[in-house]
């Protein structure tokens, strides 16, 4: 039997890399050798025993590989494609995923809140020399030549959710908009943390460095009329902080 | 418009009490234990806010829009890629990543 290195959860603050065997393409599924993954926020919650997964199970969720075996029933694709796979992997089939709801598949029964993330939740995940797709031909995306697998690792879990952030509120052009977290991730040159200070959204051309922004459907901060500013505006901080509107400053996962 | 993106009582505090009238809190962080509405922070109910929470969108055609994306150069994710290890140390960068140390965002991990 061959075998693999794998990630696994044993129990609070008990990860072990391990050998396992190596996982076999069933029907609509294929089995990708991983060329690079990452680690979630989400993996120290489960590390640290606070979202609960059952001991035994390969951890990770954020997979960029290369296809070692296609299951039947596996069209399109060929063994050596370079390809992404998203933290969640919808069925395809079910109601959630036909009414849009890529997040929610309820595995060709209903809708099932977080049902759609299986790798490392459910059944094994990314943080392996091999992964199992399930529903491959709904979840396999071929990486274009153009782009490396560093570049497309973080699509999995943070670019799409942190999009969908937007996406779900709704933003539209003019809107201000602010961003609690522990990093910044959806303005301009991302990867600068902000501590959750008052941020410009996507649509936005610039942040203000200390966020303190009305968009103005321009770029500019609205106080500043700067591209980039400090707005180191005592007077601005104190008219904040006497509104209770204090920002941020928190210590978190992202 | 407030985007939530850690999963804290004071992160939604924060963004609900951000929002103008009508506003939208957007919310993607994972909650453990207790969250709680202040009825000020909530406007009393009236102050028509919307709130919305997401999960991660999956499957093949998000992601070849998301590619599509860094490819036309409309954002770089690759500055968050602040460290490298090998699967093989692969509790090492747990260790790191869980300290937060070293300006960590997020590491590379290579079989």
């Amino acid at each position: 039997m061959q075998t693999m290195k794998a990630t696994v959860f044993h129990g609070p603050n008990d990860i072990r890399l391990e050998e396992l065997p190596r996982p076999r393409a069933g029907t609509g599924e294929a089995v990708i050798r991983i060329t690079l993954t990452t680690i979630c926020g989400t993996d120290l919650h489960i590390l640290r025993g606070e979202y609960p997964v059952k001991p035994g199970l390969v951890i990770g969720h954020e997979p960029v590989g290369v296809i070692e075996e296609l299951g039947e029933g596996v069209t399109g694709y060929k063994v050596g494609d370079r390809v992404l796979v998203g933290a969640i992997t919808p069925c395809g089939q079910c109601r959630a995923c036909l009414s849009g709801q890529w997040a929610q598949c309820g595995h060709g029964e209903g809708i099932e809140a977080v049902g759609g993330w299986r790798f490392g939740n459910t059944i094994n995940g990314a943080q392996a020399e091999y992964l199992l797709v399930p529903n491959a031909q709904a979840n396999l995306a071929k990486i274009p030549d153009q782009l490396t697998d560093e570049q497309v690792v973080l699509l999995a879990d943070i670019a799409s959710t942190g999009f969908s952030g937007a996406e779900s509120a709704n933003i539209r052009i003019g809107d201000t908009g602010r961003f609690c977290s522990g990093t910044d991730w959806l303005v301009r040159n991302g990867g600068r943390k902000v501590d959750g200070r008052f941020l410009h959204h996507r649509r936005g051309k610039r942040s203000c460095s200390d966020g303190n922004v009305e968009a103005n459907g321009r770029g500019r901060c609205a106080r500043s009329n700067r591209r980039r500013c400090r707005c180191q505006n005592k007077e601005a901080h104190q008219r904040r902080r006497r509104r209770g509107d204090r920002s941020a400053r928190t210590s978190g996962d992202f | 418009m407030a985007i939530e993106a850690l999963g804290l009582q004071e992160t939604f505090e924060n963004c609900l009490r951000s929002l103008r009238p009508g506003g939208t809190l957007s919310s993607l962080g994972v909650y453990s234990g207790k969250l709680q509405v202040p009825y000020d922070a909530f406007a009393a109910g009236i102050g028509d806010y919307k709130i919305v929470t997401t999960l991660c969108p999956g499957g093949k055609e998000r992601m070849r829009r998301l590619m599509l994306m860094v490819q036309a150069k409309r954002f770089d994710p690759m500055p968050l890629l602040t460290h490298s290890f090998k699967l093989d140390q692969i509790v090492e960068a747990y260790d790191l990543f869980g300290s937060r140390r070293d300006g960590v965002l997020k590491v590379a991990i290579r079989p």
